[in-house]
């Protein structure tokens, strides 16, 4: 499980996340939501050890690794890399490599963590080739290969900062697919999206960001259940009072 | 029943996606796609073939079973149950829901039920001869 | 430590391209320059071969060095320049440019006091190499003046005697240990002082450029200030002898480049951000 407590942070004078608290459980797909602007991606990063924050906690199977609580301690960035994939909302490989190239470079770096056999079912899956360069691939093409650099790394937490932007529409399909197979088994994902109808019936969890906190945290299937309210019913009521 | 066949299309976001997998199935009984005894995929083989949560695959079938719709024994494969009363209450269970979908539809129409029952008859048989010639 | 050499390798590679720009550049000037004026040099003897009365001198490669000081030089200053601007740049362009590279450096499996220890490795291979360099083309320039020139006028040149041809020789080849560990020392503290001013400024704005900015503007001061306290000869007004206290200075520079490094370390554990 992944324990966000309090976290805190301000940008300039203008205070982003006023004590966002929240879990995310290891098998289950997570969705956090808000408006634009609202720090889902910062909280994402914090978690990843890519932005400090003012205040807060951040455990990953009960190790703290919030950079001002933990940040010097030996081998954190080691166990978060081992526990936690981030794929950010962009490629960060240099635009010059090859995608062979680029896997080749996981497989150096990520030694025990990289999966190079998934990485290939993956590529075949998304229909990669492995000799394109990286500056040449389409939007989309560069999406799914972003997807395969974070899921071929064998780690129990997957975070996702907007896997659907702007993509077309086969590819978004090809990206939801890979949430229903085996490559996000028994994994906790953590994703952050505005195209929420993609994936609606694919969320296990919502939690809802507004003005800095959780306004909202809920298991989808019972808010269908109990209220008969569609994840986009309940975003209406939360983010238009 | 093959790969693409296990796909379900257009979830209702406002109904529990698990009792939409399980209406699939059984409208899969009722209609013979699934017959009794048939093996089912595993949870995480649906999962994929469905391209759903594979904890709702999960929950389905949870559901399913205490609904007594599969039965799983030990680790072999799920499969649907052989119990014909199961089998006919599914049938009756659909036909049902149509009904009353039916009859709230037509709810402040003024017919009377004889009008009704003529109606349906009809259609019924029109229905039957083009299954019929289908086959 | 096999972590640690795979990105000095990486950081090299990724650098090659000017590396090898920047060593063809100053083969080709130096090299170049050594020739043409070895040939006009050649012309004017032969041509003064017809004329008895004129006698010409004895010439060793130190001439064409110390008359042309500035078209040696000015390779060299190329290079500087460049590995000045890497200094900077080498950090800057993880965040910069299409890709974004620093997500990758901070995600890898490894303190990330690796990513700093790279890049500084790289920066000293870049000038170590390019130093092996400047020194394999003295031989070079010798070598080449010699065979152009006729034996007969050729007069031996120590590669000491070339080196002190020019004062940009002298400084960056110095030939005694004590000014070579002065000035590569200096040298390695200032990167190592720019390296953390650029990790702080990189923490959260605005924080960030307020501390590197106070962190920069101390460290000026206190450097240059201990030069400027040696010229002044300062010593004698702090009852010191004069190797005192450039001891004492020189002690001065070592804790600015520890806590160079220590502050850098802390800046990309605990405050450095995307």
């Amino acid at each position: 499980m992944i324990e966000v407590r309090d976290l805190r942070l301000r940008y300039f004078r203008k205070p982003v996340l006023k004590g966002v608290s929240f879990t995310m459980e290891k098998g289950q797909i997570t969705c956090l939501a808000g408006l634009n602007g609202a720090g889902k991606s910062t909280v994402l990063k914090a978690i990843m050890g890519l932005v400090p924050l003012d205040g807060g906690s951040i455990r990953i199977d009960g190790t703290e690794t919030a950079l001002h609580l933990a940040g010097n301690r030996r081998d954190l960035n080691r166990f978060r890399v081992q526990h936690v994939s981030y794929i950010p909302d962009r490629l960060a490989m240099p635009p010059s490599m090859k995608l062979w190239e680029a896997l080749r470079f996981m497989d150096d770096f990520y030694p025990g963590i990289w999966n190079g056999g998934k990485a290939k079912e993956m590529m075949t899956f998304f229909g990669l080739g492995e000799r394109e360069r990286i500056a040449n691939l389409s939007k989309g093409n560069a999406a799914k290969f972003n997807l395969v650099l974070g899921l071929a790394l064998d780690t129990p937490y997957v975070l996702m900062d907007e896997p659907f932007s702007g993509i077309d529409l086969f590819s978004r399909e090809a990206i939801a697919e890979v949430f229903s197979n085996s490559w996000l088994e028994d994994r906790g994902v953590l994703i952050t999206t505005h195209e929420i109808q993609e994936v609606e019936h694919l969320i296990d969890k919502m939690v809802m960001l507004k003005d800095g906190v959780v306004a909202m945290a809920f298991d989808s299937e019972e808010m269908r259940l109990a209220e008969n309210k569609s994840i986009i019913d309940v975003m209406r009521e939360v983010y238009r009072p | 029943m093959a790969p693409e066949d296990w796909l379900m299309f257009e979830f209702n976001t406002r109904e529990p996606v698990y009792l939409q997998v399980v209406r699939h199935f059984k409208q899969w009984i009722a209609t013979g796609r699934l017959k009794a005894g048939d093996t089912i995929p595993s949870r995480r083989e649906l999962a994929v073939l469905a391209k759903i949560n594979p904890n709702t695959a999960q929950r389905a079938y949870r559901e399913m079973e205490e609904q007594r719709l599969i039965v799983t024994e030990g680790n072999s494969p799920s499969r649907i149950t052989g119990d014909e009363r199961i089998l006919r209450s599914i049938r009756t269970e659909l036909i049902e829901d149509a009904v009353d979908q039916f009859l709230m539809l037509i709810k402040h129409i003024d017919v009377s039920t004889d009008e009704l029952l003529e109606l349906i008859r009809q259609k019924h048989a029109v229905n039957r001869s083009g299954r019929e010639t289908e086959q | 430590m096999k972590a640690l050499l795979k990105l000095i390798h990486f950081e090299i590679h990724r650098f090659r391209y000017i590396l090898f720009g920047l060593m063809g550049l100053t083969a080709l000037v130096q090299i170049g320059a050594t020739v043409l004026i070895a040939i006009g040099d050649r012309m004017e003897r032969l041509a003064e071969y017809a004329n008895p009365e004129v006698v010409p001198g004895p010439v060793s490669v130190l001439e064409p060095l110390a008359n042309n000081r500035g078209l040696y030089g000015f390779p060299v200053l190329i290079c500087i320049v460049t590995l000045l601007l890497y200094v900077f740049l080498i950090w800057y362009r993880e965040w910069f440019g299409k890709s974004t590279l620093i997500y990758r450096l901070l995600m890898l499996p490894m303190p990330r006091r690796n990513v700093y220890l790279a890049k500084l490795a790289a920066l000293l291979v870049f000038i170590g190499s390019l130093l092996a360099l400047q020194l394999v083309l003295l031989l070079v320039i010798r070598a080449v003046f010699n065979a152009i020139v006729p034996d007969e006028y050729l007069v031996a040149a120590s590669l000491a005697d070339m080196i002190n041809t020019n004062e940009v020789f002298q400084i960056l080849l110095p030939l005694s240990l004590e000014f070579f560990v002065l000035f590569y020392g200096m040298g390695i503290t200032c990167v190592l002082v720019l390296f953390t001013a650029v990790l702080l400024e990189r923490g959260r704005r605005p924080r960030g450029t307020f501390l590197a900015a106070a962190y920069a503007a101390g460290m000026t001061v206190l450097l240059v200030g201990t030069i400027v306290a040696r010229a002044a000869s300062l010593h004698e007004w702090l009852h010191l002898y004069a190797y005192e206290f450039t001891w004492i200075l020189a002690g001065i520079w070592v804790i600015a480049a520890a806590f160079a490094v220590w502050l850098g370390f802390r800046a990309l554990n605990r405050t450095v951000s995307v």
